[in-house]
């Protein structure tokens, strides 16, 4: 079905390195293979905004307050087929969930930022622009997550 | 790159928040008339118009005119491009906040806002839109059955009683003239017309003739379309006139405060039941008789079932769709849309011309999609009040049950969030339930609550409060508020009404196969009945208050 590629509605470049997806979207270091670079990530923690509120809530368990900001962040988005998630700097993907949340754990333990056997809250923001445009004006969010990955 | 992280997030980047501040923009100018400024009086108003005589003496003047008393010297054309300049300029610095292609979309909005009036100004043609006076409708030996009416029926009333009273017939004291003196005083009153035919459609003709320029446009004209669709934003313009209706309500409430409550409070009532059945239904009928997956059974039921393209991705995003799902079913959800806009209001004032509340709730529940839904409510409003006028000579004051259609919309709206939620929560900790440690936050409720309801809860609220604390400002409120409810509110909805038509294209029902027979099913053997069961249970017996009348 023509256009139904969510991502190809933000201007993908047929060109790219990653078809579908905005140019520069992954950066240099990322040839679409989940690579990585050691100097960046987690390089700053981001306010993810309402957090607080859902800890309190009880949605996070015990581990509430000790986990109040997010110590990545990163955004994640659907390219036709896998689920895909990146900063600046790296990237991660996989068809389902489980398997993105498996390769962002390789990925971050090929890194030397987070430590084996730390743990690492990770903000997924799903970037609505790659909604159709058309679309965009029923509805303006999709969804986050917030996975605990344990390296 | 749009992620939502904080509350605020969209504030300037949304066509959601775009139309609360567009909305609340006009609101608060026309509050200005209180202190006797008077800052929305150029807006352009209509009148009624009638061929013969505009091509023997053309003047702009008949067609257009200032609605504001303040600038009743500006030039009727002046006034059209002052409405052009003013809404182009806020339409664009929109445009540019959410990031459209400014260039593309001004040209683009100019295009659609000339179609628009175009049509509209056809639209108020006499032939098309006038409704026969009282005299004429309930004593047309004497008046004769063709006297029209080019101003308000109740208007054209009085001036006809009071020609009559100048003439020596005295019809208050019971008097009764012959037709000489009838016609004579029909001759006398301003806005009295004698016309050969008359479809007698009220309003709903410019609305049905929007539509279909648009549709012609959107499936015939496609490069046309293309160039159109950049500012073909039937949801942007149908909140921001929904905010202007919530000043509607809120001038209503002043006058039948106990009936606005009583139908916001059925509206609620019936919506909630409705859900609860809707919902299930289409989800089992999904999953048994037509086997889909879990997830698109989810997306679908909420589609169909609830508030269409909202509900729809509100419910994929709460159970983690791919978004590829929710862009397929809203496709499907905005074609459909289309059919119920053209077919429901038709039938419903046909099947049951004596509830017209009952019928503007059941079409709130079953049209999907808000601009659809508004714009069949229009319809439904002008062909009920004209169609009951005409039947029996009685006009219901306009704008109830378009009210009641989108009061129980809104109400759907709001629960949107509330729903995705409740199925996030289902979906994260008991159906996809993986050791990853996956949180929900509340905050998706209101990432998900439909921001324009804010603005039309305030209009509202605000006039009801003048209303109650400040009575003797009422009448200079009303200046205002009269001229943003009604000639800018109508523009919005003729806006709409081209806009919605040039996006639609029944070309993307190709290749649905059993998704397009499941909503088919669904919307029509199931939600339509129930839909219409429920608002007759919760809003019988409920009538607009009767403007005119013998």
């Amino acid at each position: 079905m023509q256009g139904m590629d969510p991502c190809a509605q933000v201007g993908g470049n047929p060109s790219s390195a990653e078809p579908g997806f905005p140019d520069g979207l992954f950066g240099r270091s990322h040839q679409g293979n989940g690579g990585h670079s050691p100097h960046v990530i987690g390089a700053s923690v981001l306010d993810v905004g309402f957090r607080e509120d859902e800890h309190i809530r009880g949605f996070t368990g015990p581990r509430a307050k000790q986990t109040m900001k997010a110590d990545l962040e990163l955004i994640l988005v659907h390219d036709g087929r896998h689920w895909v998630v990146h900063n600046d700097n790296l990237v991660a993907k996989g068809e389902e969930f489980e398997a993105l949340d498996a390769d962002l754990k390789r990925v971050l333990l090929e890194s030397s930022t987070f430590l084996p056997g730390e743990r690492v809250t990770v903000f997924m923001g799903f970037d609505f622009d790659t909604i159709p445009t058309w679309l965009r004006q029923y509805h303006t969010h999709y969804f986050n997550r917030i996975v605990t990955v344990d390296l | 790159m749009a992620v939502n992280r904080k509350w605020t997030d969209g504030m300037l980047s949304t066509e959601d928040w775009w139309a609360v501040w567009l909305g609340l923009l006009m609101f608060f100018a026309g509050l200005l008339t209180i202190w006797g400024v008077d800052l929305v009086g150029w807006m352009t108003k209509l009148h009624t118009w009638e061929v013969t005589n505009l091509l023997a003496d053309f003047s702009w003047g008949k067609l257009v005119a200032p609605a504001g008393e303040a600038y009743k010297e500006m030039p009727p054309f002046v006034s059209l491009l002052t409405t052009y300049a003013v809404f182009t300029v806020l339409v664009c610095i929109g445009a540019y906040f959410q990031r459209l292609n400014v260039k593309r979309f001004f040209w683009g909005f100019t295009a659609i806002f000339f179609i628009t009036w175009s049509v509209w100004i056809i639209g108020h043609e006499a032939h098309f839109k006038a409704l026969k006076t009282t005299q004429s409708v309930m004593q047309s030996k004497i008046y004769g059955s063709d006297v029209y009416c080019t101003s308000k029926v109740n208007t054209c009333s009085k001036e006809i009683n009071k020609a009559l009273k100048d003439l020596g017939v005295n019809t208050a004291a019971g008097q009764q003239p012959d037709a000489e003196t009838a016609a004579e005083a029909v001759d006398m009153a301003k806005h009295a017309v004698s016309l050969s035919w008359g479809l007698q459609l009220g309003g709903g003709f410019s609305y049905m003739l929007a539509l279909a320029v648009g549709l012609i446009i959107g499936n015939l004209f496609r490069g046309l379309a293309g160039f159109l669709r950049e500012a073909a934003k039937p949801e942007w313009f149908i909140k921001t006139a929904i905010v202007y209706l919530g000043i509607k309500l809120g001038l209503m409430s002043m006058k039948a405060t106990g009936f606005a409550v009583e139908l916001a409070l059925a509206g609620a009532a019936a919506t909630f039941v409705a859900y609860l059945l809707f919902w299930p239904i289409v989800y089992t009928l999904a999953r048994k008789v037509f086997k889909l997956r879990r997830d698109a059974s989810a997306v679908l039921s909420s589609g169909i079932s609830i508030c269409g393209v909202s509900a729809a991705i509100a419910t994929a995003g709460a159970i983690r769709a791919r978004p590829v799902l929710p862009i397929a079913v809203s496709m499907l959800i905005v074609v459909f849309a289309m059919f119920e806009l053209v077919v429901l209001p038709t039938a419903y004032s046909t099947i049951a011309p004596d509830q017209p509340i009952v019928n503007g709730a059941a079409l709130g529940m079953t049209v999907k999609t808000d601009g659809a839904d508004a714009a069949a409510g229009a319809i439904l409003d002008e062909l009920m009040v004209a169609n009951h006028y005409r039947a029996t000579g009685v006009q219901w004051e306009p704008d109830w049950i378009l009210s009641a259609a989108v009061l129980t919309k809104i109400w759907i709206d709001v629960f949107i969030g509330v729903w995705a939620f409740i199925l996030a929560i289902i979906w994260v900790y008991k159906v996809d339930r993986k050791p990853g440690e996956e949180h929900v936050g509340a905050s998706e409720i209101w990432f998900r609550f439909p921001k324009f309801v804010i603005g039309y809860f305030i209009a509202w609220f605000t006039y009801v409060g003048i209303a109650v604390w400040f009575p003797e400002a009422i009448k200079a409120a009303s200046v205002g508020a009269n001229i943003v409810q009604s000639p800018m509110r109508g523009m919005m909805f003729m806006l709409t009404f081209v806009a919605i038509g040039v996006i639609t294209d029944f070309g993307k029902l190709k290749g649905m196969g059993r998704l397009a027979v499941l909503y088919a099913i669904a919307l029509f053997a199931i939600i339509a009945p129930i839909a219409y069961v429920v608002a007759y249970i919760f809003h019988r017996g409920m009538m607009p208050p009767v403007v005119a009348g013998p």
